[in-house]
């Protein structure tokens, strides 16, 4: 009985990659979390123009960045990987690659020349062992504020460059009986909040010897004391439906005027260009001392190790569309995000946008974001820290929790 | 009773059991198994088989996270299941007496049991909302300084999950005890009216000894709320606010696959199963020893 099951499976199983092998067109599966409505635009860029090159598109969105990576682990661990799968920038991959699970892209990119068309960090965050295993798709600045502008016209204030003018406004929103901040209260949007703040106020040394050394002693510095003290008081000005609450939902309520302020990445941007706002006229986004500069994050493709050569074929074309300047540029201004390739187009961005790509293509005025560079379960502990400083009733002081977040640190 | 000889048709039997067997065996029992196994590794994106001794035990119980979902289960527990038995036991007994529309009000009774966790998370996280929710149609009838942030609030939030849940699930425990009540013997009854003992009386001594069966079996539907708690945290607070409303399902979760912590979360999956049999077989061994005595 079992037997027969068996020899059923590898039947069936063998007919199926036959039928794939058999098959002329060159089919690939893409595993993303781009399901909101700018990022399906940015997403169909990416098909036609692989189409355009005589692909085939197999789309597979999965919403939400977890469960669309696990899906893609299970897939390639299982021995049926999908083509290209999206993953954040970052230490996420080094698993599969220590297990020789994913193909290597040096060949390909000294053929395409990536090194000249991409912004080293990007390109370096992918490299293992002298080795490239990431292909770099967007590009984000994490630590904007987003103010609704008609709020600050009525209190007669300036958009914000320091924390001074900052905690006026907010006050000032307050007294006028608005809610002066809106921030999300999911745990990963208050650790993105953060390390906004850490490298608003401890600074950018500070903020580099977290990230890049896991410098412990940073963590117990003074500078890092006052960037607490500063993500302690903002924390009084968020109103009460803040936590557990989406970004796209805090957003909204800068949108539509009841709130001053909110804090989030250049993907907000989205949310104010699709609610049919312009930026200037309806919102402002700045960056709090912006000479400390702007933290980076973005999206990478990962390539599993190629089950066959129609797999290799899939995947060569699939990179071919991806670092093609037109494509990206197209792709990023639908998205909402950065376009990270030199020689793109940027007439069309939005003043926003415009404003994080100077940042993004200036080494002196950027830096990693923390997923970049700890493994998950570093960035969960902090996250865990965070989010239990952050609540109201957690029952964590300032000195313990950056006792809380050093220990996290210097975990794993 | 059986037609056929006991010993075909025990064949039979174990014939057709014999496919599920191999499933469980295979599935639950090996899963458990390679579970266990892994917690003791040093696994972390991809199970591998590097020992780590019970590292990943003492990291689990040094957890802030952990002891707060342990603590939160075992509060969920002893605040849940009896409020959730008061309440359907109440409402069965009142419907038991006979009145008027009893099937309209069983339906919607039973209606939330009927409504998927996620959906409950989301009605009750809109309703507990501080802006948004009944605490603003309070302030808009009039009454200005109603407030009600419960769910927001670190110290009560794991209090509004218990008032979902207990919503969710006594319409369900309801009808099973319902059931349960439908069997008493009239005659009882008459007994009791002859004998003039007061109703709480009658209930409490003579009513619930006399229907265990449908007890225990609420009991039982109840304790798997408790375990696998789960999607009505997700979806009504994401075991916030901080990690005041985190339950170990959820932290196994997080673990496993966002955190790439394989090993913690098997170690943290296999003291929940732990968990789960120390409570489990006294139990069983009670109930077979019950049996026992009545034969």
């Amino acid at each position: 009985m079992i037997s027969k099951l068996l020899f059923a499976a590898t039947t069936a199983t063998a007919l199926c990659f036959g039928a794939s092998t058999n098959a002329q067109e060159i089919k690939a599966e893409v595993i993303h979390q781009w399901t909101s409505a700018a990022e399906s635009a940015g997403v169909k860029v990416l098909a036609q123009k692989f189409t355009e090159l005589g692909g085939t598109w197999v789309d597979n969105a999965i919403s939400g960045g977890p469960n669309a990576r696990s899906t893609a682990v299970n897939r390639v661990v299982g021995g049926n990987p999908p083509a290209a799968m999206l993953f954040n920038t970052g230490a996420q991959f080094r698993e599969l690659q220590e297990n020789g699970l994913l193909r290597s892209l040096t060949e390909t990119a000294k053929a395409a020349d990536w090194e000249n068309k991409m912004p080293a960090a990007l390109l370096n965050s992918g490299v293992v062992d002298g080795d490239i295993w990431a292909l770099p798709i967007s590009g984000n600045g994490a630590n904007w504020f987003w103010f609704n502008k008609s709020i600050l016209d009525k209190i007669g204030v300036a958009k914000p460059k320091t924390w001074d003018e900052v905690f006026s406004a907010l006050d000032k929103a307050k007294a006028a009986g608005l809610t002066p901040f809106s921030p999300s209260g999911e745990p990963r949007w208050q650790r993105l909040m953060f390390n906004a703040v850490v490298l608003s106020v401890a600074g950018r040394e500070t903020y580099d010897a977290i990230i890049y050394k896991r410098d412990v002693s940073a963590v117990r510095g003074e500078k890092f004391k006052a960037a607490v003290k500063v993500f302690e008081k903002l924390k009084d000005y968020a109103d009460a439906g803040s936590p557990g609450r989406s970004w796209p939902d805090s957003t909204n309520l800068v949108i539509s005027g009841k709130a001053l302020m909110t804090q989030g990445g250049t993907w907000l941007n989205g949310a104010f260009a699709a609610a049919g706002k312009t930026a200037g006229a309806d919102y402002e986004c700045a960056i709090i001392n912006p000479d400390q500069g702007m933290v980076i994050s973005g999206d990478v493709f990962l390539f599993p190790e190629p089950t066959d050569d129609a797999a290799t074929k899939a995947q060569d074309l699939l990179m071919k569309a991806f670092a093609d300047v037109p494509t990206q540029t197209a792709f990023a201004v639908a998205n909402g995000t950065i376009p990270i390739l030199k020689g793109a187009d940027t007439s069309k961005l939005n003043p926003c946008i415009a404003e994080a790509s100077r940042f993004f293509n200036d080494a002196k005025l950027s830096t990693g974001s923390d997923q970049m560079l700890f493994t998950p379960a570093i960035v969960g502990a902090l996250e865990d820290a965070i989010t239990r400083f952050s609540s109201k009733g957690g029952g964590l002081t300032a000195e313990q929790f950056i006792e809380a977040y050093a220990n996290g640190l210097a975990a794993g | 009773m059986f037609a056929r000889s006991p010993s075909s048709s025990r064949l039979q039997a174990a014939l057709t059991l014999f496919p599920v067997a191999c499933v469980v065996l295979s599935v639950y029992v090996g899963g458990v198994l390679w579970a266990a196994g892994l917690s003791l590794t040093r696994s972390s994106m991809l199970p591998n088989y590097r020992f780590a001794g019970f590292t990943q035990y003492i990291n689990l119980f040094t957890n802030a996270r952990w002891q707060m979902s342990l603590a939160n289960m075992a509060l969920f527990a002893v605040i849940f299941i009896p409020v959730t038995l008061l309440i359907a036991y109440t409402m069965a007994a009142m419907i038991n007496r006979g009145v008027r529309g009893e099937n309209a009000l069983r339906t919607i009774y039973l209606y939330p049991f009927a409504m998927s966790f996620i959906v409950t998370g989301l009605v009750w996280r809109w309703l507990l909302d501080p802006t948004f929710g009944v605490a603003d149609v309070a302030r808009k009838l009039g009454f200005e300084s109603a407030s009600f942030d419960w769910i927001v609030n670190a110290d009560m939030a794991i209090f509004t999950i218990i008032i979902a849940a207990v919503w969710h699930s006594a319409g369900l425990v309801m009808v099973v005890l319902l059931a349960g009540l439908r069997g008493v013997d009239d005659d009882l009854w008459k007994a009791i009216r002859i004998e003039g003992i007061p109703a709480w009386k009658a209930h409490l001594f003579i009513i619930i000894p006399s229907i265990g069966a449908s007890i225990a079996t609420a009991l039982v539907l109840m304790s798997l709320t408790v375990v696998r708690l789960f999607d009505v945290v997700v979806a009504m607070t994401g075991g916030g606010p901080g990690i005041a409303t985190d339950v170990p399902a959820k932290f196994i979760i997080d673990h496993m696959f966002e955190r790439q912590q394989v090993g913690l979360a098997s170690a943290a999956a296999t003291t929940l199963l732990l968990l789960v049999l120390v409570v489990a077989v006294p139990l069983l061994f009670l109930k077979n020893r019950r049996k026992g005595v009545a034969k």
